[in-house]
């Protein structure tokens, strides 16, 4: 082993050497300077690998050859050699990164470069607190003055508000040391904490200012609130290169030098920094919301960051977990963060664009986008990055401890830190094409982000393996998604196919060991997903990543169908959540659509998982889904978890970013997110309720609350879709209502009202489908989505009219197709249970919802033809297939409903008591029978009698001319409104205008406009006079003082 | 010895409240330079022993009786690393003073700010 003394020695040596090195040319210089980086990792290297293979044990290596207290010694133990590893690795990374930038500054630039990467070496393997304070000033000046060659006043002014609040920590952080020093005569860090907390002096008034100084010291250094208005100005105006190196280097070695500090601390004023690092990192990303300049946002972000590690640190300390619980949740947080950040700092540098708006120019270059992505979903803690693992392992140790107030603001900050960085990536992915000025792509640049990115994926698939046992099932998606960006150029079809038998083969794999709910849904999940995707054939060209997505987004659903415990459903509901907003992004208008569409998802998930913590903190010694059958005990328990499900289905009131979301989403994707997608909530809900069952809090079921919610959002959403124009956003108003229906069956509690959810969630997945998939169709040969804009099709289309035929008969629930067994279950199990008023309201939202099914076929099909659309053929067969397979199955259950029925109710048997009998077809509830069999007959034959009526009593049919319509000499502003098909239930809209204002949505804007403000005012703390940012670091401390005082 | 320590705190303060009240950025620079000497005041109080003499080892203090006769070297030590980077840090501030006043031909605190919230 190399000892990592020679770290220190060799980066002093060649920076003294590399001087007399300029004579041979620069090439000889450059050399020198990676090599000496490549030598870094390597000794690093070895030691990290020493300590995994367990070959090694820790070094104490000691100067001089003397013992502590005399000399100063460095310790390389495993958490030194994976630090120094990863900081070793950035400077080689920030080194290429940054090459060209160093050489314009000349010799000096590597020399300094140089000696930061030694200072952050140093802190990381010192165990001397005086070694430390050396060290801090190494890298610190070297940082200033690589902050300073940049010579624009903008880096000079950060730099010199950077020298003043340094000073001032170095001046208390050398009080603190020479306070300690006089009390425990010693330096070393071991021997001062073994001092301090064996003497009985520790009461004493000189060791709390001792302790206090060099806390403050640190806690200026790690820029927590309000002392970080010098980090900020840095962050946005150094060298993004240099900035990130700061950011991801600087302040981790700083946050392991005060990790070897921390047992000096006290439990209590342990407590007061995790606060502190609360604050800051609520209150950072709070502010960064305004925020449009790019790295002053990073800035904001890193802050944020830091100030989470630091609550981490406090808490570990506070409730004194072991190392074993805190170090994996610390090292996922810190690693994730260390590459990730790094990579947006560099990233923006190569991109150097000041404002976020002026990302758009990322439009086009989708390596940056891929490369943004990660980084960014990393960042905020998405699945299967190791954010996710840090912040999810730390939420149910908050648990344990019942410490649910830091879970409510750590959840609070990540929502925050999620508003400015998706906005951010939306602009970045879907902004307005801007004007061009080409972007420069240095490949040196592009090769250190693809490595970091590397990095980033690298430690969240090592946390990955060590949280889940069975990893084999879970890789496939990830994988199939991997191998369908690669083959990203082939055609269509054989993308198509790749990702279909992806699909099969996970059916395949998962089925045959299913059972019961979990595999009645994912046979939802899973056909619907390789039904609905069969239509993208008919696309001549499908998006780039479109099958990666859909892949990634139908695997991590039917992975949540098998999740054993709350974690991996968490994991999966994750990845659903991000692949479903990137497949929604890629819709061309669909930037705001699937920014809220994210934001709702994100925060229903926090409330979802504040839920699972609060199931946890009852039963801490388990994450499996039997924590959620003490919910009676605790109501929260299920509100919560309830309106993170809600958010999911878009309820009423959470509805938001279902219309947009549909809407805009790609026209092959919308039938994925309303066939499928939809039913991932409803899972969730059979999952927790089949654990928590009926809880009642005071005189209130919330069961009942739950109902209520459901038949309002079915009454709602129908009133609201009557009234769309845009047939995406129709179908999407139409699809909450639905939902609506399946919550409320859900809530009733009882077997035939779950029969009559299981019932709909297949039907409306089939005849959703198919609307969507016949729509998809109409849209791709019109180009318009807007009904009036079409009409007369039924010549044109006459396939995709019976498509939507079969479809809006399914939909509204009239016999004989399948709707409406779902609607007779559902109406049976309400009144079963005495719900009569829901009734009511249930059957007036289905009654309305013929408004909108009539709008549908009319606005589109029948009528007059418009002119322009004379020419349009029938969608493409590709379209039709998938069509007429989902036509075959309702049919065939519309004919045999008890070849759904009866295993629906086996299915529920063990839950619920059967309430249904069987006799033949006919099926026997406590309050009637139905015969769907007999009922199809019939009604067909009607229909041929009716069919033939009409026939023969219209023997000579007319034809009208198109546009007989007069404008009576003037030509109407705009044409549309003379469209009978325009506002075709404008009469309806006034009635019922009281009901409609937009509530939901006032009050979700006036929710952004008081965060906005909130951070516009709280933002003008930092005035940008680096006197005020003195005058804060002052503040800090005196508050920090008289609080650990008084403790 | 309290003395040289009340001084040193006296010189603290006095360099913050410099620091926080002084517009001019020299002024603000060797604020924090007086602050600084007070701290090294400071440590050295806290490292003096009554009644002994610099640690030094020459021909006044034989290194047998060293222990005996010097006061606590360790002190003077960080004293000596402290002012020689406490001095780097100083320099270095001017520098960007200097610069920054040939970009803005002013040295009063709040003309700067470009940078903010």
């Amino acid at each position: 082993m190399v000892t990592p003394l020679y770290i220190i020695a060799v980066a002093l040596g060649i920076a003294f050497l590399l001087p007399l090195l300029e004579k041979a040319g620069r090439w000889v210089v450059q050399t020198v300077f990676f090599l000496t980086l490549t030598f870094f990792v390597g000794v690093s290297l070895q030691w990290s690998v020493g300590f995994l293979t367990h070959t090694v044990t820790t070094a104490q290596i000691f100067t001089a050859g003397f013992q502590p207290p005399i000399s100063i010694n460095l310790q390389m133990g495993p958490l030194e050699a994976v630090l120094t590893l990863a900081v070793n690795v950035l400077a080689l990374l920030g080194g290429m990164y940054l090459v060209h930038h160093l050489q314009r500054i000349g010799l000096q630039g590597f020399v300094l470069f140089l000696l930061l990467t030694l200072g952050m070496n140093g802190l990381i393997l010192t165990r001397d607190v005086f070694n430390l304070f050396v060290f801090i000033e190494i890298t610190s000046i070297a940082t200033y003055a690589v902050i300073g060659m940049d010579l624009n006043t903008d880096a000079l002014l950060a730099g010199f508000k950077y020298m003043l609040a340094g000073s001032i920590a170095s001046i208390f952080l050398l009080l603190g040391i020479i306070f300690l020093y006089s009390l425990t005569g010693t330096l070393n860090i071991d021997g001062m904490i073994a001092a301090i907390s064996n003497s009985a002096s520790a009461s004493l008034p000189v060791i709390t200012i001792a302790l206090f100084s060099l806390l403050f010291s640190f806690m200026i250094e790690m820029k927590q609130y309000p002392a970080n208005g010098w980090a900020l100005d840095v962050y946005q105006s150094a060298h993004p290169g240099i900035a990130g190196m700061i950011s991801a280097g600087t302040s981790g070695a700083m946050m392991y030098a005060l990790y070897k500090l921390m047992p000096l601390f006290s439990p209590t004023w342990a407590l007061v920094l995790a606060g502190l690092g609360l604050t800051t990192f609520v209150l950072s990303n709070l502010m960064a919301i305004p925020q449009k300049h790019t790295t002053r946002m990073l800035g904001y972000s890193s802050i944020g960051q830091m100030g989470l590690l630091l609550t981490v640190m406090g808490i570990g300390t506070a409730l004194s977990v072991s190392e074993a619980v805190l170090l994996p949740i610390l090292g996922a947080l810190f690693f994730n963060h260390f590459f990730a950040k790094a990579g947006l700092y560099w990233l923006a540098g190569v991109v150097n664009r000041s404002t976020t708006d002026d990302w758009r120019v990322l439009r086009g270059h989708t390596g940056y986008q891929i490369l943004l992505g990660i980084f960014l979903l990393a960042l905020l803690g998405f699945p299967p990055f190791a954010g996710f693992f840090g912040k999810w392992n730390f939420i149910m140790l908050l648990a344990e401890q019942g410490q649910f107030i830091w879970i409510g603001f750590i959840l609070l900050g990540s929502l925050l830190e999620a508003v400015y960085l998706l906005r951010w990536f939306g602009t970045a992915v879907r902004g307005e094409p801007a004007t061009h000025h080409p972007l420069e792509t240095p490949w040196l640049a592009n090769v250190t982000l693809t490595l970091l990115a590397t990095a980033v994926v690298a430690i969240g698939a090592i946390f990955i393996d060590r949280t889940f046992s069975n990893t084999g099932l879970l890789i496939l998606p990830f994988a199939a998604a991997a191998v369908l960006i690669l083959i990203n150029r082939l055609p269509n079809v054989l993308r198509g196919s790749t990702a279909i038998a992806a699909l099969i083969l996970m059916a395949y794999w998962m089925l045959p060991s299913q059972q019961g709910l979990s595999l009645f849904f994912n046979i939802i999940f899973l056909g619907g997903g390789i039904l609905i995707l069969l239509a993208s054939f008919g696309y001549p060209k499908v998006h780039s990543g479109f099958y990666a997505l859909v892949v990634l987004m139908i695997g991590a659903m039917a992975w949540l169908t098998r999740a054993a415990n709350v974690l991996q459903f968490f994991f999966a509901w994750e990845v659903m959540t991000a692949s479903s907003y990137l497949l929604i992004l890629q819709g061309k208008q669909a930037r705001t659509a699937a920014y809220t569409y994210v934001l709702f998802s994100l925060a229903g998930a926090f409330v979802l998982l504040a839920g699972f913590a609060t199931a946890h903190m009852l039963s801490p010694h388990s994450i499996g889904w039997d924590i959620l059958a003490n919910a009676s005990t605790l109501p929260g328990v299920f509100l919560l978890v309830a309106l993170g499900l809600l958010v999911k289905v878009a309820a009423i009131g959470v509805h938001l970013w279902a219309p947009g979301a549909y809407a805009e989403a790609p026209d092959n994707a919308t039938p994925l997110l309303s066939a499928v997608l939809s039913k991932a909530g409803i899972l969730g809900f059979v999952f927790a309720l089949l654990k928590m069952g009926t809880v009642v809090t005071g005189a209130v079921s919330l069961n009942y609350l739950l109902g209520w919610v459901g038949v309002l959002t079915a009454l709602l959403a129908t009133l609201f879709a009557v009234f769309q124009e845009d047939a995406k956003k129709l179908l999407a108003y139409s699809s909450v209502g639905q939902v609506g229906y399946i919550v409320l069956g859900i809530a009733l509690m009882s077997h035939l009202g779950w029969a009559a959810a299981l019932w709909h969630s297949l039907n409306h997945m089939l005849f959703k489908g198919l609307l969507f998939l016949a729509i998809a169709g109409v849209i791709y040969r019109t180009g318009t989505r807007q009904m009036y804009q079409m009409g007369g099709l039924i010549k044109q289309m006459p396939v995709s009219f019976v498509s939507v035929l079969i479809g809006i008969i399914a939909l509204s629930g009239i016999p004989p197709l399948t709707g409406f067994g779902g609607k007779w279950l559902l109406y049976e199990a309400l009144m079963e249970k005495g719900w009569y008023f829901q009734t009511a309201v249930a059957f007036f939202a289905s009654t309305i919802a013929f408004l909108y099914c009539f709008r549908l076929i009319h606005t589109i099909f029948l009528g007059q033809p418009k002119p322009a659309l004379k020419h349009v053929k029938e969608a493409p067969v590709g379209f039709l297939i998938p069509q007429a397979v989902l036509i075959g199955i309702i049919l065939f259950y519309s004919m045999r409903p008890d070849k759904l029925l009866q295993p629906i109710s086996a299915i529920l048997s063990p839950y619920f008591a059967p309430t249904l009998r069987w006799e033949n077809l006919t099926v026997h509830s406590s309050l009637g029978y139905w015969n769907g069999t007999w009922f199809m007959i019939i009604v067909g034959i009607i229909f041929v009698l009716v069919t033939l009526w009409a026939f023969f009593i219209t023997p000579r049919p007319q034809k009208v001319k198109p546009f007989n319509i007069v404008f009576a000499g003037e030509r109407p502003e705009r044409p549309e409104s003379t469209h009978y098909a325009y506002q075709f239930f404008k009469p309806y809209e006034r009635a019922f205008a009281p009901v409609l204002k937009p509530y939901a949505i006032r009050f979700w804007h006036a929710v952004s406009e008081w965060t906005t403000s909130t951070a516009l005012a709280l933002r003008t703390l930092y005035t940008g006079n680096a006197q005020t940012y003195l005058m804060h670091i002052f503040i800090l401390g005196m508050m920090l003082f008289l609080i650990l005082k008084g403790l | 010895m309290i003395l040289i320590i009340a001084i040193g705190i006296a010189l603290m303060l006095i360099g913050f409240w410099g620091a926080l009240i002084r517009k001019n950025m020299i002024r603000i620079v060797l604020s924090i330079g007086i602050a600084e000497t007070g701290l090294q005041l400071l440590m050295i109080g806290v490292g003096y022993l009554k009644g002994r003499t610099a640690p030094i080892l020459d021909s006044a203090v034989p290194f047998s009786q060293a222990l005996q006769r010097v006061v606590d070297p360790v002190p003077q030590a960080l004293v000596l690393t402290a002012i020689v980077i406490g001095v780097a840090v100083n320099a270095l501030m001017l520098t960007f003073i200097i610069r920054l006043y040939e970009k803005k031909k002013t040295l009063t605190i709040s003309d700067y700010r470009d940078l903010k919230w």
